[in-house]
């Protein structure tokens, strides 16, 4: 078993640069989940340490050798595709033990190989099944299968949920996290746009826009204290409330004290739903008329319309009396983020005591 | 309620044939058009040769009489007929699999996206297909002749003939040759089918295949073709029966000759039909007779297709 190292790693089709210079260093075991909107290059990357796209610039390394010019078969890895990418015309068990066969391993050998991934995926009932007598769970299982069987260094996923139905997706990704951790060692390197899925998995996330790593690091550092405003609306669910903050002042202009040498700088105030608490009548930091509860049971997100016509959510306990049309203030209680004009943190800023009760 | 349960017994019950056509009259109207074509170009013809099939008729005479079954009963004892017969699914059985083999394996190789001038050969290679074929018949006429042909030329120049090779003159060579010319003609048309059932490998086969090691040859042989064998059949059938339809080539190369060895089913057909030789006199109806025999014979080998169409849809189905 052996990490992953990407060092300035670009990607061009003729004129079009698609990977801006990467830097990735993902460590020996580690579950690393590149996220990122569609169209960043997540897939491009993960193609590139496969093999399957040409690197035009830097170097990937897979333990401690260069793989730029190395064959895919000889880079240690195996891939497992969202399309699943099985052979329709043959059975589980010669899917998961074609490769193998081909390369001149012994039958023997290969049917041990077979037999004990099956073993671990749940899937030995399977083995004498085509792909199209399987699900889609099923499938995905079968394709995870064929790359365990190949006992590889790094294990390459290519958003590999997201052609299952939502119960599914969920039972799915808990498998997924179960079989990192019974493949001792593994590494593995996960694709998606769903940040939740990024969130779940992840020992490391890479957050990825056109190109370029926003930011790197575990999932509650990204969620507790993201860069820059995108990786703050990328991570977490619901999206951070972003309000625009002018002089010291919210729009509608009630005043926000801040203290910390950049706090001229701030452009952006950042809150996460949780962060933002009920207030008594005048004793809040903004103000908002609620337009929709959602009630999930174990909490409610309350949408709100700001005096400034913005449509902000705040979370709130279950049982709350919030109806549509009530007016509502709302304190910022918890971790409150600050962008400059240019959406990076600006980390030295907080809020300086209670703004609303100076000015009551 | 009511209102519903009214519409649905008036829909289902009550009306007579009559009465749902009238019902449907515009439907019916925007049909007569089609309905026109087909029976004017399909329909009728077939009736019209199995009628005059029945007749002792030149076909270019007003006297004609009906003999019944008698021209077929006279096609039974007719050498050329059975030779005919014989030689047109002679010709396709030699060039079928020729077409087959060649177009699959040109359409492996132009499947390539990586091949840069895969579409200049493509378009070269499905130049012929368009080329009309009188066209190429004189042509060819020209490039065999063993008088001053350059084919003849190349073969003499490298020692392999020491004189020259009448290709299409010669009885023992002449179908070989017109099946080689046909082959040369028609494999872009079953190159571009071979490239549609290859279209339908998803790149991740490839991908995934590559991943795992496994040479070229084998992805060929293990995943590729198994997945478009089920094309064989119809691309097999399509081309078969166009290789029944030769008349053209052979008309403007050799009219059947010499002495009668090339002389496919539909040449002969056209040769009792309308004489074109002098010392013959033309048969419409015996000619008819020989037509409606070859084209069950067809019909025959289209339902194969059809059956074979719907059997490959069905397994395509199954493979989503």
């Amino acid at each position: 078993m052996s990490g992953v190292k990407l060092t300035n790693v670009k990607k061009s089709y003729g004129a079009v640069e698609v990977i801006r210079g990467v830097d990735i260093v993902i460590e020996e075991g580690e579950f690393c989940v590149f996220v990122g909107p569609s169209g960043c290059g997540k897939s491009t990357l993960l193609r590139m340490i496969a093999g399957l796209e040409e690197i035009s610039a830097g170097t990937i390394a897979i333990g401690d050798r260069r793989v730029n010019d190395l064959d895919p078969s000889q880079r240690g890895t195996a891939m497992v595709f969202q399309t699943y990418a099985l052979y329709p015309h043959m059975t589980v068990e010669r899917n998961m033990g074609f490769g193998l066969l081909m390369n001149g391993v012994a039958k023997s050998e290969v049917k041990a190989k077979v037999d004990k991934a099956a073993k671990i995926l749940q899937i030995e009932t399977l083995l004498n099944r085509k792909p199209r007598q399987l699900s889609g769970g099923q499938r995905q299982r079968v394709a995870i299968g064929r790359a365990i069987v190949r006992d590889p260094d790094v294990f390459l996923f290519d958003e590999p949920l997201s052609n299952l139905d939502a119960e599914l997706r969920v039972a799915t990704r808990l498998e997924i996290a179960k079989l990192h951790g019974q493949l001792q060692g593994a590494t593995m390197v996960y694709v998606t746009h769903d940040q939740v899925e990024a969130m779940t998995l992840a020992d490391k996330i890479v957050v990825l826009r056109d190109g370029r790593v926003e930011q790197i690091g575990a999932p509650m550092e990204l969620y507790e204290d993201p860069d820059n405003i995108f990786v703050a609306g990328f991570i977490g669910s619901p999206k951070m409330n972003f309000v625009e903050v002018k002089g010291d002042k919210l729009p509608d202009g009630r005043p926000l004290r801040l203290s910390g040498s950049q706090s001229n700088a701030v452009a952006t105030l950042g809150v996460r739903a949780d962060a933002l608490e009920r207030a008594g009548p005048g004793a809040g930091t903004i103000a908002g008329e609620v337009s929709v509860v959602e009630r999930l049971g174990d909490a409610e997100f309350v949408h709100f319309r700001t005096p400034w016509g913005q449509e902000l959510v705040a979370r709130f306990p279950p049982g709350a009396a919030v109806r549509v049309r009530d007016s509502l203030q709302f304190a910022l209680t918890g971790k409150v983020h600050f962008f400059d004009a240019e959406g990076r943190v600006l980390r030295d800023v907080a809020m300086a005591g209670n703004p609303v009760a100076a000015e009551a | 309620m009511a209102a519903i349960s009214h519409i649905l017994e008036r829909g289902a019950e009550g009306a007579t044939l009559g009465q749902r056509i009238w019902k449907s009259r515009i439907d019916y109207l925007f049909l007569i058009p089609g309905m026109l074509v087909f029976g004017a170009f399909i329909f009728w013809p077939m009736i019209a040769s199995f009628y005059y099939s029945t007749l002792d008729w030149t076909g270019f005479g007003a006297h004609s009489e009906f003999i019944g079954l008698a021209n077929y009963a006279e096609l039974l004892n007719d050498e050329f007929f059975y030779s005919a017969f014989k030689r047109s699914f002679l010709f396709m059985l030699a060039t079928v699999p020729f077409q087959m083999i060649v177009g699959l394996m040109l359409a492996i190789v132009l499947n390539n996206k990586f091949l840069k001038l895969a579409t200049v050969f493509r378009a070269m290679i499905f130049l012929p297909v368009v080329s009309p074929v009188a066209v190429i018949a004189i042509v060819m006429v020209l490039m065999l002749s063993p008088f001053n042909g350059p084919i003849n030329g190349f073969l003499i120049e490298t020692h392999l003939v020491s004189r020259a090779v009448d290709l299409l003159g010669s009885p023992q060579m002449v179908l070989w040759t017109l099946a080689g010319i046909f082959v040369w003609k028609w494999t872009g048309i079953t190159l571009v089918y071979w490239l549609a059932a290859l279209q339908t490998v998803p790149d991740e086969l490839y991908e995934a295949a590559k991943l795992d090691g496994v040479k070229t040859w084998q992805v060929i042989m293990h995943i590729v073709l198994p997945i478009v064998a089920p094309f064989a059949v119809v691309i097999g059938l399509i081309s078969a029966i166009s290789a029944l339809n030769v008349f053209p080539l052979i008309q403007a190369t050799t009219q059947g000759g010499p002495f009668f060895s090339s002389e496919v089913m539909e040449v002969y057909i056209f040769r009792t039909a309308f004489a074109p030789s002098s010392g013959q006199f033309p048969r419409l109806g015996y000619a008819s007779a020989a037509g409606v025999i070859f084209g069950l014979s067809i019909m025959a080998l289209t339902i194969l297709q059809v059956i074979a169409v719907r059997r490959v849809r069905r397994k395509e189905a199954e493979n989503v």
